[in-house]
């Protein structure tokens, strides 16, 4: 097994690396200039008198830092991190999947990075034919003909997706339907959208297969249905194979099937959302089209609807006019705008770099592989001590799988919390815990296509010690990690008491310190 | 552990008659099941609540969960002082006695039944008991 440890930069006994406004100085006091050509413009000599007094400030507080003081910090903080380009990342349910190098290249480019949104848009047109186009590859991929590209992230589609529907719904004269279909399986942020659109969730159970249990489905729909919202595959990693009988129940009581692309890489090239009775949808192009993932970062959750529904996508849609490319305002029963100007318009372009660098057929390969190594993946672990498939024994898996460490932690009191822990010691980013929460003590697992077999041989060889650790020495596993820039943290404590900016962390300190808050 | 002086629902919730109130909690189970738990919200003080209907949620770093009313009648009293919200309100501190207590200061709230009767229709200490087995 390969001797792992991770870097950890730390200043004294306690602290890791101190952040930036910590640092002691060295690039001298923070003074700005304004050159004399403005000033003579603004017919000043001392700018300071443009600005009201109270609005004056001696200290801006900003940290004062030399440039390879600032370069050093950032590799650190980078060295104590772990990324897809660190090593495996199946974090089942995220397709965490590897960001070619070329998309970033691209979007970096000044003609694309350089671009300001109130341009004319005769000066914009290639930025305009890639958002075009993008569109265009969507709806071929779904088979859902319009797409809106503004969602900053799957939730916000989700949302957006849950507005057109009720949108809809008040335009047929439908507007009693408030309530939402959702399979317990599906992801938390199903529930909060279908909230935040207005609908009153209704939870539809998981049968003995872990697929939507239609007999549940069948008494919950009726005239107060809105919709169902669910993945495909779902969450278990199992394609719902009765999608045509789930999509009939909803459409015949009146409701209308949104599908969370969440789970598309499992599918692509495969088969069209517009084949499963799909209405409207959402695709996360950080996770299927290979952009960076949100968190921090910009997402994408472009939107999809069949034809019928693109009377109601947000202002503006990118549309072709002869050889030109324009923005169209004029969307009769628009749900409105829901986000500044035209989305989070480099995502785009990495996922639009991205599909066209693959193509309809290395799409399917995407999704060949993907699938291919979850199995084999499950293969391999399925017949450890400890471990059991609650759903799906004995049938493929799709691009994802479950496992229950339940027998584990009944036999040694070694917990999946603590298995997660002790992956990260070995160099590898543990999956997703404790979800989806139909099955105990969750071990969801997804490969994507970006790992090779070495790869997973590594993630199974891992598994296979530590399961031997909790036999032998179940003390152990529940101390780790050991060998990570930082032990085992408690994980309630930043839900609890979150401190999420400077601010927030010196007004703590301030408190702890018996000062008032700053 | 179980105490015996109180009753149980099938959904992990206890409750203890005392007086004419019925204080409700969550179990040690519950607990076990959920992690630590982040966040407790119940409905305000006043609000009616039916016998098995949502009267408000736990939160842990795993899940949201709702907690069912083990009987009916009107939300009387709601333990801030454990850190649990009433909906729509802040609350000052984090519910750690609902995780570190959950039977003693970590009670979450008392309702006042509309027929206490009710009470004795829940699940007994021994049932509980039977229930965690077979849930194994």
């Amino acid at each position: 097994m390969r001797d792992y440890r991770q870097a950890r930069w730390r200043l004294g006994e306690d602290f890791l690396e101190p952040l930036v406004f910590e640092m002691k100085g060295g690039g001298g006091s923070y003074k700005f200039r304004i050159e004399e050509g403005i000033l003579d413009y603004l017919g000043v000599s001392d700018p300071w008198q443009l600005i009201p007094p109270d609005l004056r400030r001696d200290e801006v507080g900003l940290p004062s830092l030399t440039e390879p003081r600032v370069a050093r910090h950032f590799v650190r903080l980078s060295q104590m991190n772990y990324g897809v380009e660190s090593g495996p990342y199946w974090l089942g349910s995220c397709t965490m999947k590897y960001n070619p190098k070329i998309s970033e290249k691209i979007a970096s480019l000044p003609q694309v990075s350089r671009i300001h949104p109130y341009q004319p848009e005769s000066t914009v047109q290639g930025a305009l034919k890639i958002m075009f186009e993008l569109s265009e590859m969507l709806a071929e991929i779904t088979g859902l003909p319009h797409f809106s590209l503004q969602p900053a992230a799957g939730a916000h589609g989700e949302f957006l997706g849950a507005l057109i529907i009720r949108r809809h719904l008040e335009e047929l004269g439908e507007g009693r339907r408030d309530e939402m279909l959702i399979p317990v399986s599906a992801h938390g942020s199903n529930f909060a959208s279908a909230a935040m659109a207005g609908f009153k969730v209704v939870k539809i159970p998981a049968d003995g297969r872990g697929r939507i249990d239609l007999g549940a489905l069948r008494a919950a729909a009726g005239e107060r249905t809105a919709g169902l919202m669910t993945t495909n595959p779902n969450t278990l990693g199992l394609f719902e194979d009765g999608i045509l009988e789930v999509a009939e129940v909803v459409h015949s009581a009146g409701g209308l099937l949104y599908y969370d692309g969440a789970n598309l890489n499992a599918i692509l090239g495969r088969v069209l959302l517009s084949s499963m009775g799909v209405d409207v949808a959402h695709l996360n192009l950080h996770k299927t089209f290979s952009t960076p993932h949100g968190t921090g970062g910009p997402g994408a959750g472009a939107v999809g609807v069949r034809e019928g529904l693109q009377d109601y996508l947000p202002v503006p849609v990118v549309r072709r006019e002869g050889d030109r490319y324009v923005l169209d305002y004029s969307v009769p029963k628009t749900v409105g705008r829901i986000r500044s100007f035209y989305g989070n318009f480099a995502v785009l372009v990495k996922a639009w770099a991205y599909l066209k660098m693959l193509g309809s057929e290395g799409l399917r390969t995407v999704s060949g592989v993907a699938v291919l190594n979850a199995n084999y993946a499950k293969s391999r672990l399925e017949g450890l001590p400890g471990v059991e498939v609650p759903y799906g024994r004995g049938e493929p898996c799709k691009h994802e799988f479950v496992l229950s460490l339940e027998p584990l932690k009944r036999e040694t009191g070694v917990r999946a919390l603590d298995v997660a822990k002790r992956l990260m010691d070995y160099g590898v980013h543990p999956p997703t815990i404790y979800f989806p929460p139909i099955v105990r003590e969750a071990f969801m697992m997804e490969p994507t296509e970006s790992d090779g077999l070495d790869e997973i041989e590594d993630y199974v060889r891992a598994m296979e010690e530590i399961l031997e650790e909790a036999a032998e020495n179940p003390e152990s596993v529940k101390s780790a990690p050991s060998r990570t820039a930082i032990g085992r943290l408690d994980e309630a404590l930043a839900t609890k008491r979150p401190i999420l900016s400077w601010r927030m962390y010196e007004n703590k300190r301030r408190e702890e310190e018996g000062r008032g808050p700053g | 552990m179980i105490p015996d002086d109180r009753r149980y629902t099938k959904t992990h919730e206890w409750a203890k008659m005392e007086g004419d109130l019925v204080r409700v909690g969550i179990t040690d189970h519950a607990v076990e099941e959920l992690g630590d738990v982040t966040y407790v919200e119940v409905k305000r003080v006043g609000t009616r609540v039916a016998k098995g209907e949502p009267m408000g949620f736990v939160e842990s770093n795993k899940a949201v969960e709702d907690i069912y009313a083990p009987v009916s009648g009107e939300i009387v009293e709601v333990n801030a002082a454990a850190g649990v919200a009433e909906e729509g309100r802040e609350v000052e501190s984090a519910p750690d006695p609902v995780s570190e207590d959950p039977y003693g200061s970590g009670w979450i709230a008392a309702i006042r039944p509309d027929d206490p009767s009710e009470y004795s229709g829940l699940l007994s200490p021994e049932d509980y008991r039977k229930l965690l087995e077979e849930e194994k």
